[in-house]
């Protein structure tokens, strides 16, 4: 699979659009769909791929839609949560409950096709990705909800007070479970190194 | 925490570095993905279209006025409808049925069935025997509970049982879900390891001020309060102090654990002269740098920076820092390493940064012996480092 260019800076839908997406306009919604589903893909891959079920994240993307347009009504703009926080936190919710429903077989990693980046060298490209592959190995041992709590802060640099009112905990469990993403990604990737 | 910025706290579980992030790359999404999230909008029920006078009530919500009057009547119309509690795959035998204590229905949905089928809620609670609520109203148990026909939108779920603290979450109605939820244990006994032994530990709760909780091998029977945050903290002369996050799993006995690090101004002044080659160290036990991806202290002009791969705040010198890959020989067992008298942890290490020049490699083992190897690097180099060849 080829891998997704640099993203470009995140961005937030606005006023307008967000507006006529609450009002239920559908042109709103593709343009809802367009800006954020990258990361809501993005999120989801990571938050699975330690299970080897990769296959499943665009379905996942799809449900978090689903969810995010129901509650999209009930979005205040106003509030304390960005738009993009409060549907990467639906997402994160969505995938939790998935990992928790069932009880996926081992299974290979999902891999992603190696390509150097421009003026990398092959040896440095393969180092990445066997980093790479060190961390979603780790990832992929860790419960749910810590995988939530890490995806948001390494990847969508959520504060901690965004990941506690998204996940409905403690910024002090937030840290917690940082702490144990930390501990995982540490033995991993010593571990993969040595291999 | 009193008064402190969460995301600036010095026990900040801080994470790898972008660099290293970044390389867990994620693949593109197909091209037709947008279309299939349409397309399942598309699919998406109309919102239901209940043929009941709370229904029709529901519809005209932002009529207001008499709207308000019919709703608030339909409400307590609802709750006092005898709901029947479904355990899935189980049969109701004649004459039997749920007690009406309870309801299990939402508020705006009645017992005209739905012109679209609705999923259905079904909450795993640990343990069993707990009380579960939705939007205020009680739900019959015990786990699982299955809440059928919950309206579109959020819904306030609540679990509670004695002796454990109470969880509330909210719902997304009109999604069939199942939903664990494991109520934390109030009462939790506290086993704390510190290292060193005669360290002294303290528990911190929200803003209150720290309580000495004991000592290596004691035990603390902590009665937890909702809602409040919970570290430990540990400190000893000589050492570093350090606090930390008190993650609960929820069992009713837990371990604390916490290793400290030597003060590196009262580790130099106390240093006994080091010898080369095996010998046995009498001192007390190699402290294990357990925050191997912070690295901030100056260690002084006769032992250079010690870069941390995985530290954000480290000073980035000019010059580029060597990289070390530190193991024992084959054959040998993993051993503690320090370089130039800085504990590193237990072998293997990969890509340790350090400053161009020489350094004290020492491998100390679990029999007590210790080898040590000089190894002098350039600046940018990689360099394999062992205790023998």
């Amino acid at each position: 699979m080829p891998t997704a260019a640099e993203p470009s800076p995140p961005r937030e839908l606005d006023g307008a659009t967000l507006a006529a997406a609450q009002r239920g306009e559908r042109w709103a919604w593709r343009v809802l769909v367009e800006t954020y589903q990258g990361r809501v893909h993005a999120l989801a891959f990571r938050m699975l791929a330690g299970a080897g079920r990769c296959g499943l994240a665009e379905d996942l993307v799809q449900d978090a839609f689903v969810r995010v347009f129901g509650a999209l009504p009930r979005f205040d703009a106003a509030g304390p949560a960005r738009l993009s926080t409060w549907i990467l936190g639906i997402s994160a919710r969505a995938v939790v409950d998935e990992l928790r429903r069932r009880r996926p077989p081992e299974a290979p990693l999902c891999l992603v096709e190696e390509r150097p980046a421009a003026g990398e060298r092959p040896d440095e490209r393969s180092e990445r990705a066997s980093t790479g592959r060190a961390i979603a190995r780790a990832v992929g041992t860790l419960s749910p909800e810590v995988r939530a709590a890490f995806v948001l802060r390494a990847y969508h640099e959520l504060s901690y007070l965004e990941i506690a009112r998204e996940l409905e905990i403690e910024v002090g469990t937030v840290k917690s479970r940082l702490w144990r993403a930390k501990d995982a990604l540490r033995a991993h990737l010593h571990l993969e190194e040595e291999a | 925490m009193t008064g402190s910025d969460p995301e600036t706290h010095d026990d900040d579980p801080m994470l790898p570095e972008r660099h290293v992030l970044e390389a867990w790359e994620v693949p593109m999404t197909s091209p037709e993905l947008t279309d299939r999230i349409m397309s399942r909008l598309d699919e998406l029920p109309a919102r239901p279209t209940i043929s009941s006078p709370m229904s029709a009530t529901a519809s005209s919500w932002s009529a207001g006025g008499l709207g308000w009057v019919v709703v608030a009547v339909g409400m307590v119309a609802a709750a006092a409808l005898v709901l029947t509690l479904v355990r899935p795959g189980a049969s109701e035998a004649p004459g039997e049925g749920p007690p009406p204590a309870a309801v299990t229905q939402a508020p705006l949905a009645t017992e005209a069935r739905p012109s679209v089928a609705v999923p259905s809620l079904v909450v795993r609670t640990e343990p069993a025997d707990a009380q579960v609520r939705i939007d205020g109203i009680p739900v019959v148990g015990p786990s699982p509970f299955t809440i059928a026909g919950l309206s579109d939108g959020a819904h306030r779920l609540e679990v509670a049982r004695e002796g454990y603290l109470p969880v509330e979450r909210t719902v997304e109605g009109g999604v069939g879900m199942e939903l664990p939820v494991e109520l934390p244990r109030r009462d939790v006994v506290l086993a704390i390891i510190v290292d060193p032994p005669e360290a002294s530990v303290r528990l911190w709760s929200g803003d209150e001020h720290g309580v000495e909780i004991g000592h290596d091998g004691d035990r603390y029977a902590l009665r937890r309060s909702a809602g409040v945050s919970y570290e430990v903290e540990a400190s000893a002369p000589g050492y570093l102090p350090r606090r930390i996050p008190l993650a609960l799993s929820g069992a009713a006995d837990q371990e604390v654990r916490l290793s400290l690090v030597l003060d590196p101004e009262a580790a130099e002044a106390d240093r006994p002269a080091r010898s080369g080659g095996s010998s046995r160290r009498d001192r007390s036990p190699m402290p294990e740098l357990k925050n191997p991806f912070r690295s901030r202290r100056d260690e002084g002009p006769s032992s250079p920076e010690l870069l941390d791969p995985f530290s954000s705040k480290d000073d980035r010198s000019k010059v580029e820092p060597a990289r070390l890959n530190i193991g024992t020989a084959s054959g040998d067992p993993p051993a503690r390493v320090s370089i130039d008298g800085v504990a590193k942890g237990m072998t293997p290490l990969v890509a340790l940064k350090v400053a161009p020049g020489r350094h004290r490699v020492e491998f100390e083992f679990s029999d007590g012996h210790v080898e040590t190897v000089t190894v002098e690097v350039k600046a940018g180099e990689r360099k394999v480092v062992r205790n023998r060849e």
